[in-house]
């Protein structure tokens, strides 16, 4: 026999499910595509917003540019959600950007039938979720440092003010906010999951109901993820991404198990 | 030891019974043939041993061990509607995939394999969404294939194939079973294929399993039969009617069936000699699968 598969050893076989995932991930587009908007988002961003500011030539009237620092990009210090501009166009749009990835790859499992193969020869559905969670969180964490990338990028060509002290925060408190929002991304990866396994093939109606589910938490991630973030947030934010990754995938293993995977 | 064994599995998608009580029986290194009309339960049972529809109660047992088995699953290679392929990946990165998710270690020796097998060794690099209708069948096949498969499930896949290959299909789903003990659950409705290949047979209806019987036992089910035609043929049915035990008259065709154990030559001369009836068409043939199932069909109406 040429093929060697032992399917006992849990280890083993969420091993062989992350090699599938993480390689149809690199083997498909989308994640590419998701990662180039990450950098080119906050770079569009920030330049385009550099040129509102200034000085109008015809009638003189002075007008302040959106961004005057460059981690206002990344969040705001007072852990409140200001409801401007800064407030809505950070690092915080990459919670969405997530969802609908995972919507969307999640949801070509099942519409090129390639889900199929999977369960066929898998009947732990938990490896699946298991899998997929941490492939997709992986490429949320990517999604993330990339901006944070194209922030730097961003703010530089807009000659952006990069004093950490004028917004109020500190190298650790970016660090801290950073990790924050990284983990926080487990939320959104861990509901976007479990709404593309109800979903499946019908992708509009994940991301639909994924986005609606980020609306209600998406004036939380200020307070959860602010640019003085410590410790505490780190781990609050670790906490709450490993409740719900922990509990949304038992509840999509019994969704899984229970429906027609076809 | 049977590769499926099936007691009363039902199915039930809200009101309809998709699956009815079904009672299957597939013996390793079988070739089966499971038959059926549309929407008769061929593919949900099919499904449900796959894993991919749970069924609503019944027990399924893949080499004796229950279908949800991880061991019992993973000797599973199976073609069901579609390969599942990514159509903007190459067929061989969709292969990649599969042999990785079967946890195969010599992955490209593998693929190779199986391409080569369904005749697709120069459709590697092509993209799936650019094959034809008939390379996507085979390449589903080759993903059914890999990792040498202990019991292959495959729906419908000689549709979509040319002659060439439907012969292949045969050559492949015979060597499997005969050389490396390879058991075949196949569902078609080109029943003159399956003819030519199944060791066993399925006629499910509604549901339920309507019989189940092996090649041999549908060959002694599926008499041999003089036919003729004649310039007169109520003269001639008359005389068969007084002359032969089984005589019918095939109105479709306008053809009389005699199924006594005689010869065409035999018939001929008969007529010809105590009535001078002379035949135009004669022949001696055999009911085939096809004919079979339809009078089966009839019968259950």
């Amino acid at each position: 026999m040429s093929a060697k598969f032992d399917a006992k050893d849990f280890g083993k076989r969420l091993k062989t499910m992350l090699k599938v995932d993480f390689r149809r991930m690199f083997l498909t587009p989308t994640v590419y595509i998701m990662l180039g908007v990450s950098l080119a988002l906050p770079i569009l961003i920030l330049v385009m917003t550099g040129f509102m500011g200034g000085t109008d030539p015809e009638t003189g009237e002075q007008s302040a540019a959106m961004f005057t620092n460059v981690w206002q990009a990344i969040g705001s210090a007072g852990g409140g959600m200001s409801m401007d501009l800064t407030g809505m166009c950070n690092i915080n749009l990459l919670y969405f950007l997530v969802a609908i990835f995972v919507c969307v790859f999640v949801g070509e499992d099942f519409r090129s039938g390639y889900a199929k193969n999977i369960f066929t020869v898998r009947s732990k559905k938990l490896d699946y979720i298991t899998s997929k969670t941490v492939v997709l969180f992986t490429a949320a964490v990517g999604m993330f440092l990339l901006f944070f990338v194209g922030a730097m990028i961003g703010g530089s060509v807009a000659g952006l003010s990069f004093d950490l002290a004028a917004v109020g925060a500190s190298a650790g408190g970016i660090v801290a906010c950073m990790l924050s929002k990284i983990f926080f991304a487990l939320v959104f990866v861990s509901i976007a999951l479990t709404l593309a396994c109800v979903g499946r093939q019908k992708v509009w109606l994940s991301v639909l109901c994924t986005l609606g589910a980020g609306m209600l938490l998406f004036t939380m991630i200020p307070m959860m993820t602010p640019l003085n973030a410590g410790v505490l947030n780190v781990i609050l934010c670790v906490a709450g991404g490993a409740l719900f990754a922990v509990g949304l995938g038992a509840i999509s293993n019994v969704i899984l198990n229970k429906t027609s995977l076809v | 030891m049977n590769a499926i064994e099936i007691t009363n599995l039902h199915k039930n998608f809200g009101e309809k019974h998709a699956v009815d009580g079904l009672e299957m029986t597939v013996p390793e290194g079988a070739i089966y043939g499971f038959i059926g009309e549309n929407g008769s339960g061929k593919s949900t049972t099919e499904k449900c041993i796959c894993g991919l529809i749970p069924p609503t109660s019944g027990e399924i047992k893949l080499f004796g061990k229950d279908h949800k088995d991880g061991e019992a699953r993973s000797k599973i290679g199976v073609l069901i509607e579609a390969p599942g392929c990514f159509p903007d990946m190459t067929v061989w990165n969709n292969m990649k995939l599969q042999a990785a998710n079967l946890g195969i270690k010599n992955e490209n020796e593998e693929i190779r394999r199986v391409l080569h097998l369904v005749r697709m060794d120069g459709a590697a690099s092509n993209k799936f969404k650019n094959c034809s209708l008939g390379m996507k069948q085979r390449i589903g096949i080759a993903f059914a294939l890999l990792g040498d498969p202990k019991l292959l499930i495959l729906d419908e896949p000689i549709n979509g194939l040319d002659a060439d290959g439907m012969r292949i299909m045969r050559e492949i789903l015979i060597d499997l079973t005969k050389n490396q003990g390879c058991t075949v659950l196949i569902s078609s409705h080109i029943l003159g294929e399956l003819e030519k290949i199944a060791t066993h047979y399925g006629i499910i209806r509604g549901g339920r399993m309507l019989k189940e019987m092996t090649a041999e036992q549908l060959n002694a089910s599926c008499p041999t039969y003089v036919y003729l035609k004649a310039a007169d043929m109520n003269k001639a049915l008359a005389a068969c009617n007084n002359a032969f035990a089984r005589v019918e008259f095939d109105e479709e065709k306008g053809e009389i069936r005699i199924y006594d154990k005689l010869s065409a030559e035999e018939v001929a001369s008969y007529l010809f000699g105590n009535f001078g009836i002379s035949v135009t068409e004669l022949g001696t043939t055999k009911i085939s699968l096809e004919e079979y199932y339809i009078d089966l069909m009839k019968e259950g109406k």
